[in-house]
């Protein structure tokens, strides 16, 4: 560490600092989570370990560790390092007595921390996430004050212990900016804004919070970070990546379910085994939707089995992620190397999900849309009829090379018809002699055309929508694969959860997929709950309380403040799943309602603000970024849910993908507007703001996303055709007022930002506006093209082109798109 | 958490920041400075260090998507020409997975193509590629290239991610995080692509869990060549240089009230941007190359009629420029270009598509080569023939070959690759290697290799696991990389 100090920049030194924090207990007492466990995990268990026991020994397990070996030997004597096998054989001088056989020797601080752990008794402990949480006592808050509840006890008592005072509380108009962006993805209004700062009364905020929970944008912002997890998408991914019928009902049902705070375990064993409660309701069967959103390879010439198994494996890992925090994925192939999961407790959770069927069922009660796709349908039959038959003729034209030649092979009744087939006009010569010139390169239109239509076809809108089913006959055994491999089937094994959690309650004599959610969401799952408000935190605070989202095995992050983490997943728990309830505790904190204004001396000791001694500042996610475009220039069509929408794109963007042309038919006015959830995502050609500004690929659960910072983004924002267009709206409303240039700077900004400017910020803005106002004045060609449809009576087109330009320069500031 | 990802963290913003310059260079810095330290070998200027000493600072993969067929373009197989019409040993078919093929009615099927020998390397080149034949002294090629994927998009992925699955980054994204960008007015990582897409869509740039940084940037054959660069109508760059030094000053202003370094950090990108903004076209302005350069590459030829499975227009045309434009990239300092192609899927027509695909990349693939050279550019500059997989030695109906990932071709030149070197040997009749297999991650291992990057040391961890380009697998093929003059 020290030779590192020296030679590196200060950054890190910062990490190297900021290590420190990262450690929930600082004594001289070896502990075994944070010290041995990852020594073992590490240079031990790859041959002692939960996958192998080379000369009967293993570490990951007290007992195995300090029994008696084969060779008499003791591997670990507690208290006492000196008839250790284990310190002798890793201090050896001989290569071939010195363990681990393969790579460096262990470094002297690790052999040191092995003696001492030894000495002090070779204690294990199971790794933190591993155990139930329960709810630890609040730590007194001393003095009494800044607190607003629990969590800022628990926040406030983690900052003493480094001397770090909390940030004030954050200016009231960003606070109300905050609690829109954070809950809802929009901005407040004007009206908005001036009954918040009019309301001095204490409940003025909670006022908000209650509004903004209750709103129906509430399940558009909380449900879009589920869809990521979900990796929700409206087509099946891979080379056809044709279009998932109805993928949208699927979305729709998740953010019904958070509007109406559905508990989250029910929410959960809906979407994991909705079809296998009593008499499902078409809901709960939608739900299962979820299992249905992997991708899926519909390519001609696969080996199904081999693809049937990959969907079954990113089903297991969906869950694994995005439920339990678990990278059981690793356990496909072999044993975890780290983590007590065994390549078995993978093929067992894995035999849950290897009898479910695919099923479509119809949608309830819409026969307007059954008729619709019949009607389609038929239309789509007589046109592919029409081409096929045209093809033909046209083969059999080029045989004749004439026209005369080819009539006399006719019978004379059908010469009308099939000339109609090739567009020939009957007595038109012009029309006949052209039409035999160019008859060469007919026949491959005709295919072309075919295939196209086939394209479309897939296109229409189906009349049902994709559910999970438990298949009833021809049930598959589940084996333990080989690699990974599904040609290599192993051991059999029967559905069961991983040993380690404790086991199951079934109904049944073999558990099912509905024992499984039930399993996850019971109270005592040491995960579910902690993931879940870990996930929650994370959206609220730009990082989860465990860094690694994904990640709570022994090589995840240590949480910062691990007994909050538990406060809050008791809290959930006994509130009854309560999201919404969580959520507003979090936001009626102090901690989450400081100033995100950053400290100097906090840019040493805590650059990711890990102790929350402030709030973050974060860049909006890619939807929020163009939502907050549409809502600052009036152009926000909100209407929540339904069929997904198709905005303008750039041309030959949608000639990226296989074979045919993306249909991407840009849907009319007002539904266009619509927020970035209901945009039509294509997993080979997405939408390209959406994936500029970091939103998920969505082939695979995400439970995390980048906030990268390039100049693609800001190309996008300054001149992608939506974003100006948003500017020209915001524009057109600023000529049209009729109070002076700086009242409407002053009203753009408040629109956008949410504050009031102040004199610089003012007076930058109308120089710009000056000069913009100059220059159009002189090109008034120009001023027509920026202004464009949105054109003001009574405003000069210079002054109307220059607010553009002054609403296009502040929807491009770092403020509009930061969530402070 | 591991040293690495700690580092990440702590310089968090100043990597997802600093696209223009070595982002991952700081990463791999700290990835080294481990083996430094105890070697005693500090170095003040990591940014831009390797574990080896690099042999390449571009690469231009031109990525002939659908599976060009190796017997009749690289792999002469005169016993499979003598056994045409016949049928394999079911031995030899019984663990082999086919796309379209039934092995019940399949035989073999020689080729329409004859072979020579090119160069003083006497390497055989299939006739329909005689220009890139003539190259043959500057080719390294790989005759036992092999996976295990056999339809399209698995192999893509197993070609641009290592492993077949979606949501890990490309070749391309990993030497940008690993390297940094020298270019300071353009992405790092720039895609060209002619005709149909590959089947692989976005997949075959995507950075997976690589910030987006490091994703590949489309350049467009028609319109702006990077999307969204043109000004909207009515705005001169006059007017966007004004709107710019509003921002600033404004984004100054709130850096100053939140003490956020991010908020500078916007702004420098929308500088870059700005910069982009004249580069980009600078870039795709050929006005300054000679006639004789333009002819060289085949602007401008005329693309012959197609069968119904191919695309027409001019594809050509586009091909050529992106040759070109891919040279121009690499003066620029960009690090990766990819030229997608994705013609190559010739279960019918195979005589009369192969030809016209094989014509379309010969010319200006070879100008490519010979530019570079004449340049003084290939010695730096790595350029990459591949694809997904092969074709079956057995024919598919009457005039097509399927899917075949068991042997196939692909070379390199220049780079540090072995110029006049064929590695490995197939069977008689190009239906599995029989000396010098190289697997697809092999192949990945070698390249970056010729970076200076070591496969097994450029990983980061996700979700547990410390990933890399070459998954858990891979061999640096050293039998194609050039001694040291």
């Amino acid at each position: 560490m020290h030779a590192m100090i020296t030679r590196i920049n200060c950054c890190m030194i910062v990490a190297v600092l900021s290590v420190a924090f990262i450690h929930p207990t600082d004594g001289n007492e070896v502990d075994f989570a944070r010290d041995i466990q990852p020594i073992l995990a590490k240079r031990c268990f790859a041959c002692h370990g939960p996958a192998e026991r080379e000369a009967g020994l293993a570490f990951h397990n007290r007992i195995l560790a300090t029994s008696k070996l084969e060779s008499e030997k003791q591997a670990i004597v507690p208290g006492a390092p000196q008839q250790s096998e284990l310190l002798r054989r890793i201090t050896a001088n001989d290569d071939s007595e010195r363990m681990p056989p393969e790579g460096k020797a262990l470094a002297a601080r690790e052999i040191e921390l092995l003696r001492e752990w030894i000495e002090q008794g070779a204690e294990y402990a199971t790794h933190w996430s591993f155990v139930s949480p329960t709810r630890p006592i609040t730590p007194e808050a001393n003095p009494p004050i800044w607190t607003n509840n629990e969590i800022d006890h628990f926040v406030l008592d983690r900052l003493k212990r480094d001397d770090i005072a909390p940030s004030p509380p954050a200016d009231k108009a960003k606070l109300l900016r905050r609690g829109y962006l954070d809950l809802i993805g929009l901005l407040p209004t004007s009206e908005d804004l001036d009954a918040f700062l009019a309301d001095d009364s204490e409940a003025a905020f909670e006022g908000v919070v209650d509004r903004l929970l209750a709103s129906e944008h509430f399940g558009e912002r909380w449900g879009r970070h589920w869809l990521d997890l979900a990796r929700y998408a409206d087509t099946f991914g891979y080379e056809r990546d044709d279009v998932r019928p109805n993928a949208w009902r699927y979305r729709d049902w998740v953010i019904q379910s958070i509007n109406r705070n559905q508990p989250f375990d029910e929410f959960v064993i809906e979407q994991l085994a909705g079809d296998l409660l009593p008499e499902p309701t078409r809901g709960q069967q939608l739900a299962t939707g979820l299992h249905r959103m992997n991708i899926k390879n519909n390519e001609s010439g696969i080996n199904k089995e081999d693809y049937r198994n990959r969907e079954t494996v990113d089903r297991v890992n969906t869950t694994g992620t995005a439920l339990l925090g678990l990278t059981i994925g690793c356990c496909q192939c072999h044993s975890h190397k780290y983590d007590p999961l065994s390549q078995d407790d993978y093929y067992s959770l894995y035999a849950f999900f290897n009898n479910v069927e695919e099923k479509d069922v119809d949608i309830e009660g819409t026969q307007a849309e059954r008729d619709r796709y019949e009607q389609a349908q038929q239309a789509y039959n007589a046109k592919k009829k029409r081409l096929e038959a045209r093809q033909k003729l046209l083969a059999a034209m080029q045989e004749f090379k004439s026209f005369a030649a080819w009539q006399e092979s006719v019978q004379e009744d059908k010469l009308a018809e099939q000339l109609e087939l090739v567009g020939i006009r009957t007595g038109d010569d012009a029309s006949t002699e052209m039409f035999w010139s160019s008859l060469e390169s007919q026949a491959d239109d005709t295919k072309k055309a075919i295939r196209q239509l086939s394209v479309d076809q897939r296109h229409l809108p189906k009349p049902y929508i994709m559910t999970l089913a438990e298949a009833s006959e021809n049930r598959r055994n589940t084996h333990v694969l080989e690699r990974g491999d599904f040609k290599q089937p192993g051991k059999q094994v029967i559905p069961a959860t991983p040993e380690l959690f404790g086991s199951l309650t079934a109904r049944n004599e073999t558990p099912d997929r509905l024992d499984l959610a039930r399993w996850i969401v019971r109270p005592k799952n040491p995960l579910t709950a902690r993931v879940a408000v870990n996930h929650i935190w994370k959206h609220l605070f730009g990082a989860g309380l465990v860094a690694s989202v994904d990640d709570f095995g022994t090589q995840g992050d240590a949480p910062t403040h691990p007994r909050l983490l538990d406060w809050l997943a008791v809290e959930l728990i006994e509130s009854g799943w309560d999201r919404k309830h969580v959520i507003k505790t979090i936001l009626m904190s102090a901690t989450y309602q400081q100033s995100a204004r950053s400290r100097p001396e906090l840019i040493a000791i805590d650059p990711e603000n890990r102790l929350l001694a402030r709030q973050s500042r974060l860049r909006v996610e890619s939807e929020i970024v163009r939502d907050l475009f549409l809502d600052a220039s009036g152009l926000l069509h909100r209407d929540v849910g339904g069929p997904t929408v198709y905005p303008r794109i750039p041309e030959a963007v949608g000639d990226l993908g296989y074979k045919y042309k993306t249909r991407w038919i840009v849907s009319s006015k007002p539904e266009r507007y619509r927020r970035g959830i209901y945009i039509h995502f294509k997993r080979t050609n997405p939408y390209p703001s959406l994936l500029m500004f970091d939103g998920p690929e969505s082939n695979l659960c995400q439970a995390k996303r980048n906030r990268s910072n390039t100049p693609l983004q800001a190309l996008a924002t300054l001149n992608d055709p939506v974003f100006v267009e948003c500017a020209q709206a915001l524009g057109r409303t600023l000529a049209s007022e009729s109070t002076t240039p700086r009242a409407r700077i002053a009203l753009a900004g408040t629109r956008c930002l949410t504050r009031i400017l102040d004199e610089r910020e003012l007076a930058s803005l109308m120089k710009l506006f000056e000069s913009e106002r100059t220059w159009y004045t002189q090109h008034s060609e120009d001023a027509a093209l920026v202004v464009g449809e949105y054109t003001t009576d009574g405003t000069p087109s210079a002054a109307a082109a220059a607010w553009v330009a002054v609403a296009r320069a502040i929807m491009n500031l770092d403020e509009f798109v930061t969530r402070e | 958490m591991n040293p690495l990802e700690q580092l990440r963290l702590a310089t968090r913003r100043e990597f997802l920041t600093t696209a223009a310059s070595g982002l991952g260079g700081v990463a791999l810095s700290s990835m080294l400075s481990d083996e430094m330290a105890s070697a005693g070998n500090a170095n003040p200027t990591l940014t831009h260090s390797t574990h080896f000493e690099p042999r390449a600072k571009a690469c231009i993969f031109i990525y002939m998507a659908g599976g060009p067929s190796h017997v009749d373009l690289f792999d002469p197989k005169p016993v499979l020409n003598r056994r045409d019409g016949q049928s394999m040993p079911e031995s030899m078919l019984k663990d082999v997975e086919f796309a379209f093929i039934k092995k019940g009615d399949a035989v073999l099927k020689g080729s329409p193509a004859e072979f020579h020998r090119r160069g003083e390397s006497g390497i055989e080149f299939s006739d329909l590629i005689p220009n890139i034949g003539s190259c043959a002294d500057d080719i390294a090629l790989i005759r036992t290239m092999h996976g295990e994927q056999f339809n399209h998009h698995p192999g893509q992925l197993l070609l641009s991610c290592g492993k077949a699955e979606l949501g890990r980054p490309t070749i391309g994204s990993w030497l940008l995080y690993g390297l940094g960008n020298e270019s300071q007015n353009l992405p790092g990582y720039v895609v060209l692509t002619a005709g149909r897409g590959a089947s692989g869509g976005s997949s075959n740039w995507a950075s997976g869990f690589l910030p987006s940084t490091y994703q590949g940037v489309p350049f467009r054959g028609q319109g702006d060549p990077v999307l969204y660069l043109s000004n909207p109508p009515g705005v001169r760059r006059t007017n966007q240089r004004r709107a710019l030094d509003t921002i600033a000053e404004m984004n100054n202003l709130r850096r100053e009230a939140m003490g956020d370094a991010e908020i500078a950090s916007r702004t420098a990108q929308y500088e870059l941007a700005f910069r982009m903004q004249s580069a980009a076209p600078e870039l795709t302005d050929l006005s300054g190359e000679t006639q004789a350069t333009l002819d060289a590459y085949g602007l401008g030829r005329a693309t012959p009629r197609p069968t119904a499975d191919m695309q027409s227009g001019d594809t050509y045309h586009r091909f050529s420029t992106n040759c070109l434009l891919a040279r121009r990239l690499v003066e620029r300092g960009v690090r990766f270009v990819n030229i997608v192609h994705a013609s190559w899927d010739q279960h019918g027509n195979l005589k009369h598509d192969l030809a016209w695909n094989a014509r379309m990349a010969d010319q200006p693939v070879a100008a490519l080569l010979r530019d570079l050279k004449q340049r003084g550019l290939l010695e730096d500059t790595l350029v990459v023939w591949g694809s997904e997989f092969g074709r079956t030695p057995l024919g598919q109906g009457n005039d097509g070959r399927d899917h075949h990932p068991n042997a196939f071709s692909m070379w390199m030149a220049g780079g540090g690759a072995k110029g006049g070197t064929v590695h490995g040997t197939t069977d008689e009749i190009g239906w599995a290697p029989v000396d010098k297999p190289v697997h697809v991650n092999d192949f990945q291992a070698t390249l970056l290799r010729l970076f200076g990057l070591d496969h097994e040391r450029l990983a980061i961890n996700y979700r547990g696991l410390q990933a890399r380009l070459t998954n858990l697998e891979g061999n640096v093929i050293h039998d194609v990389i050039a001694g040291r003059n």
